[in-house]
Formats: C-alpha cells, structure tokens, sequence
C-alpha cells in the first residue's frame, strides 16, 4: 500500500515537472503575445503586437516568402532524397554503401557550415565563381545571397534528411508486391507508376510536410543567406524584431504564435488526411532483399551521387580550409594567425567550453529524460502517464527561435527565475527541450520492446531491482542510448537559433561566435578556422562514439566466448549483440526515425 | 498450357558459395501438377524464381512452352512480364492500395483486356474462389485464408500458360491449410494449367501432385509420384524426409525375382523387390520403416519378417501410442492407433518389459545404400 502510495506521488512529480519544463514556456508565449513590454518588466495587456505585426504589409509578405522557401528547399530534399534513398537501397551502385555514412555526416554537420561555406564560394574569390565565372556587371555569376542562395543551401541540407527518414520505406517495400506486378505482365515503368509511387505515397507525403513545416522554423540559412539579400522568412522577422531597436517583444511573439499555429494545422491536416493508412507496415516474408543491378544506370547514379557530395560536402570544405588560411578572406595568402588566434582568445577557449557542456550534459539530460518517459508511459497503469510523451510531442514542432523566446518569458517573467537568464543554464534548458523530442524518437523504439517479462524474468531468477537495471535493461538499451547522446548533443552543440537569443557575452557558443566572427565583425578568415575546429570537435565525437560502440560489442563477444556458449538467437544476451550489428549495418536504424523534427 | 523443360539450370548467387541450383533437368508434361519437395536451402524456391524469370539462371536453359526464355549462354533472358506466367506468393503479395478487384484485375489490365471484359473475368474468377461479395474490399482488409484466394484468384485470371505457387499454404493455420489444399486440388482439376508448386510439406506434396521432385542441394534425389515418394525411397535422405523413422543396418543375403533378403542381426527379413532391385548379394545396406507400419502382436501365428523385442518406453499421445523396442542392438519406434491397442490386447495392454513380437510386411519396407557407402574408404567397415 505504502509503495503504490509512493510511486503515485512519484509519477505525479515527474508530470509535474514535464508540465513545467516542457509546456510553461509555451504558455507564456502566448502571455507574452498579450502584453506590451519586455519580459520581467511592467506592462499592459492588449493585441497591440498582433495589431503592429499582423497589420502590417511585410508581414504577409514574409509569410508567402516563407511558404516559397519551405516548399522550394521541400522539393528538393524529397526528389534528391529520394533518388539517393532508391540508388542505396535498392541498386547495385559502385560506393552505394558509402552513401549512408555520407549522409548522416551531411546531417550532423550544423546547418551554419553549409551557409556560411556556400557565402565564401560565391564571393568574388571563392570556388564557385572561378569556375562560374562572373557576369557583364562584375558580379558573381552565382550568388548564395539570393533566393537561389537559400534555397538551394537549405535543399543540399535537406536531402540528407529525407534521405535518412525514406531509406527506412524504400527498404521495406515488399519486394514480392513488385515481383507480383512483373508477373502480371507490368514492365518497369508500370511497376513504378502503378505499384512503388501508389505505396509510398503516404509516407512521401507525410515527409513533404513535416518537412515543410521544419523548413518554415529554419533560422541558420535565412539569417546568413537572406538577410544580407533583404529576404525575411518567418524566423528571422522575429529575430528582427527581437534584435533591433526598439525591441518588439510582444510583436515578435505575435508573429511566434501564428507560425506555431500554421505548423499545428499542417500537422493536423497531416495525420488526419494520412492516419493509417500507411501502407509501409504491410511486410511480408521477401525472398530475398538483394540489390539489383541496373546495367548502364548505375553510373549515372554513381555520378549523381558524386556531384551531390562535391557541392554539399567537399567544395564547401575546401573553401573553409583555403580561407582559415587567408590572411583576410579572399586575399591570397597563407597563414596560421586564425588558428593561432583562436587558442589564444579567452572568448573563443569559453565559447568551446560553453559547447562541449551543451553539447555533452545537454544530449544526456534529453536522452535520459526521453528514456524516463517512454518508460514510464510503457509501465505506469496510471491514464496520465501517457501525457509526458504527449507534451513533448507537442514541443516537437517548435522552431528554436520560437522556443528561445518562449523560453525568455518564461524565465524573465518570474523573479526567481530570472537569475537563471545570462548564465548558461537558459542556453542547456532550451537545447534540451528542443532536442527531448529527437531522444524521444530515437529511444521510444527500443524502450518501447523493453517486454516486461524480461524483467520479471530477472527478478524471479534473484535480480534485485537495481541490479536488473543494471543487468537487463541498460545493456539492452545501451547501444540506442549512446546513438541518441550522440545525435542530440552533435544538434545541441549546433544550434544557432537558441544560443542568438539566450546567450550572454559569457555564455557564447562556438556557432555563436562563428557568426559573429561572420557577420558582425567581418573575419570570415577566423569565422572558417573555428567553424573547421567545430567540425573536428563532432568528428572527435563521433569517432569516440564508434570507438566505445566497438569496444562494447568486442567485450560482449569475449564474455561470450569466455562463457564458453555459442552465440544463438535463443541467448537473450544476444539482443544486445544484434542491436550492435544492427547499428554497424545500418548505423542510421537509430537515426532514421530521429531526423523528422530535425532541422 | 504448355510444357516446360528444365536443362542442366544452374544457379550460382556468389563465387565463394556452392551454387543453389546445379545442373537441374526436369521436363514438365502439360497439365501436370509437378512438385518441388525438400528442406529449406534446397534449391526449389529458387529454381521456381528462375522460372519465373525472377531470377536469372547462371547456367542452363529453361523453356516454356517450346520457347526459350532464359539460356545465359546464348544471353537469352525473357523478362517475368513477358512469360504469361501467374504465380501465388508465399506472403500473398497482394497491393495494400488497392482493392480486391482491382488486384485481381491487374494482370487483365496489363494484358489490355477490356474494362468490361475485365470486370466479367474478375467476377468469374473470384466467384471460383468464393469471395464475390469482396471484389470492394481492401486487400489488405481480408483475412490470411481470404487474401490467399484473392492470390489464387490474380493468378489465374489472365488463364496464363503456366502456374506458380511458392510455398502459397505456410502462412495459413493447419486447418485453413487443409481446405486450401483440398480447394487446389479442384482448382487444378477444372483449369489443367500446368503447376509447378514449391513446399517444404511432405503431407502437401503427396496430395496434390502428379509427380513429386524431391531436391537436396540444389540437387534431385528422387522424382516420382506421390506413391513412389512415399513407399519407395531411394535413399536415406528421401526416407527421412517422407517420414521414415526407423533406420536399421543390414547385410543383403540373397535377390532375386520377388524378393531381397537381408540379414538383420542374425534373423533373416524379405523385403519385396519394388523396393529395391539394384542390390547385390553382401552389400551392406539400411533398412527403413515408418513407425506407423510395424504391427505389434502377442508372439504367436507364424508371419514373415517377425521379431521379439523388448518394451523400454510407452508414450501416449492422445490418438496414438508410441512403444519403443528393444530389437537385438536396434531401437525401433512403433506406433499403434488407440483404438488397435484394446483390439490387440483386449486383455491388457504390455507394459515397460514385456515382449512382445512385431511384424514388418515386406512391401513396407524400403531398402536404402547404407549412408556410410557416401562416407570415405576409411571409415566404412
């Protein structure tokens, strides 16, 4: 009596502090949309900011600017993913296995890298205008300051993520439906049509707006790219208001609120029109998932997937490389001074710090808060412990300005609170809800198989509650745990949008300083060399990642054999070895259901 | 309809593996409803797919109907959707966006048959495997036993010169198995498509075939009709897999027109010739029997082929009742149906160190080349 008494009041503290972490700064986003003045201080209440954004002109410009560039960087992403996602799967293309690993290196890499890297190669100097030369007036042929410029830096981003989230489908459809079409006489171009496209077509166009919705939250880009060419979205409309004079905050929340609205209903209409009649999870026994050969084809997917990787991937880092070294960006030289001005900046060793923090507590607190939900919505009885995973659903689509700003009220508007704003801890509580929903995704999977027979398994054979923790349940998790630290600590360490917002001079972040370094100060050259050393920061991450992966699977394998079994499907130690060669197969299985709420 | 021929088809997947399928040759008659029998990796499923032209054969020739469709040497390959073949797949296969009607149309509407021809075609058909009132539905709405039709119902809609079935009844429970064989079997009677039919269920195999090929390693090890098969195996690995169950060593004493004797430790026993002919005198060879067809009795009248042997376990299994014998060196299972035990025994049945005699009928038993033939020199005896 006394024990369910107490997990009682257990699980309603955990929902009492989701409540509170996750949906109060939401709230007080719409507080804030009400009243006039900034957070903390006096004001009144009225729709004066929904007047002065909604009443004015550019703001529905913005919002067709918005649309024009979800559905521009969309199209893109879905056709290049797509492509990509059949040429892997599917076809017997030389290099076809490097592609996943290409493109979840696409994926990790901070959208800053690529606008930035683009911004150098269409400078007067850069890669792409020595080989595009420039036009009558002197400007360069191809400028990324432009619609162009947006989009299509946005799209090449954008296809690594459709790409992870559509491989998982491609590589589901039943192989027997299209033998089945071929025997009933249909050729290639009517299996496609009549059989493929008609399939997928719930999941291509669930992607198109999820993704589309994801596009409209983008800050990175759009501040980089579009403002210098007088192009607002959304997103940077409110960081307009927010960072100039006189700062608008009940405007910038009007504006805040109506994205959030667009997205709620996209996302309704999505899984109201959609449901379930995802056709995905029809599965068969195939005969086999070999890849096929398609003859000529396969270099023109070869060559497809080559040029997609020197644009997006290696032009833009040779272009950083060559201009860290530039003595000032775009004047020929070689030096070191950038790099060795970085170590010797105060500002850049904390900004560092800052980063690695957010990067290493931030990814662990989401995952573990992730792990805790699904977990308690799999073994609660109680009707409420569903709400947590639903609160954090609902965070799932909350661009990060918005979420900054939400943030802002939160914290500003109550005197206790407002301590926290200016030091580090805002920036760690803001990554964490906006990457929560990613853990979440990433874990709920595996936790969710987590049997609970498997446990009462080890309690009757004498596991104490810890030690079955410890026994059963982390060594079956542990692989999808470090996938989803990972993940979100690479995004955490990232993000531009929160830290634009939340940061104070002492609680700069690399991605912050890069784009200060950019835009405000004008040092590209320094602004190249701290971007690469971010870089070199999340690929030291990632190869540790696979290091420990390795070494986890290696020690399994020992104790296997010193044990003196055979490894069988029957050994339930074995789930885990299985999850490990799971995740060397196809390290994205994780990653796959991850990227939605992704950039 | 039309007649397929198989020759020398070889199937290599990689260089490093033994090839799938090695040098097959199987000539299928007209109407006939033929068979690929055998354990899992044994090369049917794929020899089916070649035919089917789902899988490209690495060597060989495959023709149907008199006309070429896959010989690599000669780089001949007939695309699948070129064969006028229907096939019934293991998972059903049936497409999720569509409905019932329009699955089994399908093959119609690649063929460009008439929308109203169509519509007439796909009634008859589905009106022959019970499902009319369906034809609306979502395929994937049905239950297993039901979209298992509307397959059957796809494939034999465009009345295509060939059938396919690979492995169609695993999925379904023993009962709807059952009736789904049973429905086959009418299905082949009314059209006489030839078949070729894919399974790892020997019960299946001999109720539906005209002729049965058993395969091992992408080899035959016998053809035969399902009588053959059943009754006369020709070796240990055909035996096992039909169902014998009890495998013991001899020494063949004497042949000759009617029948083989072997020495079984001592005691002579007749085998009827059909089982095997090609034996020579003192060549050691296993003989098999099934469990089933031991029949156990008080020792008494004088039969041929009788043995005393020593209750060591009783099981009962419900329906049956499995004894096991102690016969000189030999372990023999017999089972006895329930109802034959109290007709037997009517004063009590034996019980664990009893004797009792068991007779074996010639024609029930098969004589196989002792396994230990296929073994190196050194380790025969």
């Amino acid at each position: 009596m006394n024990r369910i008494r107490s997990t009682g009041t257990l699980l309603a503290l955990f929902l009492l502090f989701i409540c509170a972490f996750f949906g109060y700064p939401l709230a007080m986003l719409v507080y804030g949309a009400f009243r006039s003045g900034q957070p903390g201080t006096d004001g009144e209440f009225g729709v004066a900011g929904f007047v002065d954004s909604y009443g004015d002109p550019a703001t529905w410009e913005t919002l067709w600017a918005s649309v024009l560039f979800a559905v521009g960087v969309q199209t893109i992403g879905i056709i290049g993913g797509f492509i990509f996602a059949w040429i892997s799967m599917r076809t017997r293309t030389p290099g076809g296995r490097s592609i996943t690993p290409i493109m979840i290196t696409i994926f990790a890499i901070p959208t800053l890298f690529f606008a930035i890297s683009w911004g150098m190669m269409t400078s007067p100097s850069g890669l792409l205008t020595n080989i595009f030369g420039v036009g009558p007036d002197g400007s360069p042929r191809l400028n990324a300051y432009s619609w162009f410029g947006l989009i299509v830096v946005s799209g090449l981003k954008s296809i690594s993520v459709m790409y992870l989230l559509l491989m998982g489908p491609v590589r589901a459809l039943n192989r027997s439906l299209e033998e089945a079409a071929r025997l009933s006489g249909a050729n290639n171009i009517r299996l496609f049509s009549d059989i493929n496209i008609p399939i997928l077509l719930p999941t291509l166009s669930g992607l198109a707006i999820l993704g589309f919705v994801n596009s409209l939250g983008q800050l990175d880009v759009a501040l980089i790219l579009g403002v210098p060419a007088a192009i607002y979205v959304f997103p940077t409309q409110i960081y307009d208001f927010l960072a100039t004079t006189p700062i608008r905050y009940d405007s910038a929340s009007a504006l805040a609120l109506l994205l959030i609205v667009i997205i709620y209903v996209l996302v309704a209409i999505r899984s109201k029109a959609i449901g379930n009649r995802n056709f995905i999870t029809v599965t068969g026994k195939a005969y086999r998932i070999e890849k096929e050969e398609i003859g000529g084809w396969k270099w023109v997917g070869l060559s497809l997937f080559v040029a997609y990787v020197a644009i997006a991937l290696v032009l833009p880092l040779v272009q950083l490389i060559i201009g860290s070294f530039q003595p000032v960006l775009g004047v020929t030289g070689f030096t070191f001074k950038h790099y060795a001005g970085l170590f010797d900046s105060t500002k850049v060793i904390r900004a560092l710090e800052n980063t690695l923090f957010m990067g290493i507590v931030g990814g662990f607190v989401a995952t573990v808060l992730a792990v805790l939900i699904s977990y308690v919505a799999l073994r609660s009885k109680s009707r409420w412990a569903q709400v947590p995973e639903l609160i954090v659903w609902a965070v799932v689509a909350v661009p990060g300005i918005v979420l900054a700003l939400a943030i802002t009220w939160a914290y500003l508007s109550v005197p206790g609170l407002q301590k926290l704003y200016g030091s580090v801890w805002i920036v760690l509580i803001a990554l964490v809800i906006v990457v929560t929903p990613i853990a979440q995704r990433a874990t709920s999977g595996p936790v969710g198989q987590l049997g609970v027979e498997l446990e009462e398994s080890a309690r009757i054979s004498g596991a104490s509650a810890p030690k079955m923790l410890l026994t059963i349940v982390v060594p079956l998790i542990g692989p999808t745990f470090l996938a989803s630290w990972f993940i979100t600590g690479v995004m955490a360490a990232g993000s531009l949008d929160i830290p634009i917002l939340l940061s104070s001079a002492k609680t700069e972040t690399v991605s912050l300083l890069v784009y200060n370094y950019y835009t405000q100060l004008g040092n590209g050259s320094a602004a190249a060399a701290l971007l690469l050393l971010l870089l070199a920061l999340l690929a030291a991450g990632g190869a540790l990642l696979m290091g420990v992966g390795a070494l986890l699977k290696r020690i399994n394998a020992r104790r296997m054999i010193s044990r003196g079994h055979l490894v069988d499907d029957a050994d339930p130690t074995n789930t885990f070895d299985r999850n490990e060669s799971d995740f060397d197969d196809d390290p994205t299985s994780k990653l796959r259901v991850t990227t939605a709420a992704s950039n | 309809m039309a007649h397929v021929s198989i020759e020398s088809l070889q199937k290599k997947y990689s260089p490093k593996t033994p090839p799938a399928v090695q040098s097959l040759d199987l000539e299928i008659e007209e109407g006939e409803f033929l068979t690929l029998l055998g354990p899992s990796g044994c090369g049917k499923t794929t020899t089916l797919r070649c035919v089917a032209g789902l899988e490209r054969p690495t060597g060989g020739q495959v023709s149907i109907g008199g006309k070429v469709v896959d010989n690599p040497a000669q780089r001949v390959h007939v695309a699948p959707d070129k064969r006028d073949i229907g096939m019934v797949f293991q998972s059903y296969a049936l497409w999720p966006h569509m409905s019932v009607a329009s699955n089994v149309g399908y093959p119609l509407r690649m063929r460009k048959v008439s929308v109203n021809e169509r519509a007439r075609r796909v009634r008859e058909v589905l009106e022959m495997v019970g499902l009319s009132e369906y034809a609306s539905r979502m395929a994937t709405d049905l239950s297993g036993g039901q979209q298992q039709r509307v397959a059957l119902a796809r494939a034999l809609v465009a009345t295509p010169q060939l059938l396919l079935f690979d492995e169609p009844l695993s999925n379904l429970d023993a009962r709807l198995r059952q009736d789904m064989r049973s429905e086959l079997r009418d299905m082949h009677k009314r059209v006489g498509t030839t078949s070729i039919y894919v399974t790892h269920d020997q019960e299946e195999a001999v109720s539906l075939s005209t002729r049965i090929v058993l395969l091992n390693k992408g080899e035959i090890e016998q053809v035969g009709s399902p009588r053959e098969i059943y009754w006369h195996p020709v070796s240990h690995f055909v035996a096992d897999f039909v169902g014998y169950d009890n495998f013991l060593s001899a020494t063949v004493v004497s042949t000759d027109r009617q029948s083989v004797k072997v020495l079984l430790d001592g005691t002579e026993v007749r085998l009827s010739t059909s089982a095997r002919t090609d034996v020579r005198e003192g060549q050691k060879v296993d003989i098999a029997v099934r469990s089933s067809s031991v029949i156990l009795g008080p020792p008494a009248r004088e039969k041929p082929n009788r043995f005393d042997g020593l209750i060591t376990d009783i099981m009962y299994l419900g329906d049956d009742f499995i004894y096991e014998l102690q016969l000189g060196p030999h372990q023999v299972t017999v089972s006895i149906r329930t109802a034959e035990v109290a007709n037997l025994w009517p004063l009590g049945s034996p019980q664990v160190g009893d004797t009792v005699t068991a007779a074996i009928a010639p024609e029930s038993l098969a004589c196989l080349p002792s396994p230990a033939m296929d073994a190196p020199a050194l380790l025969r005896v």
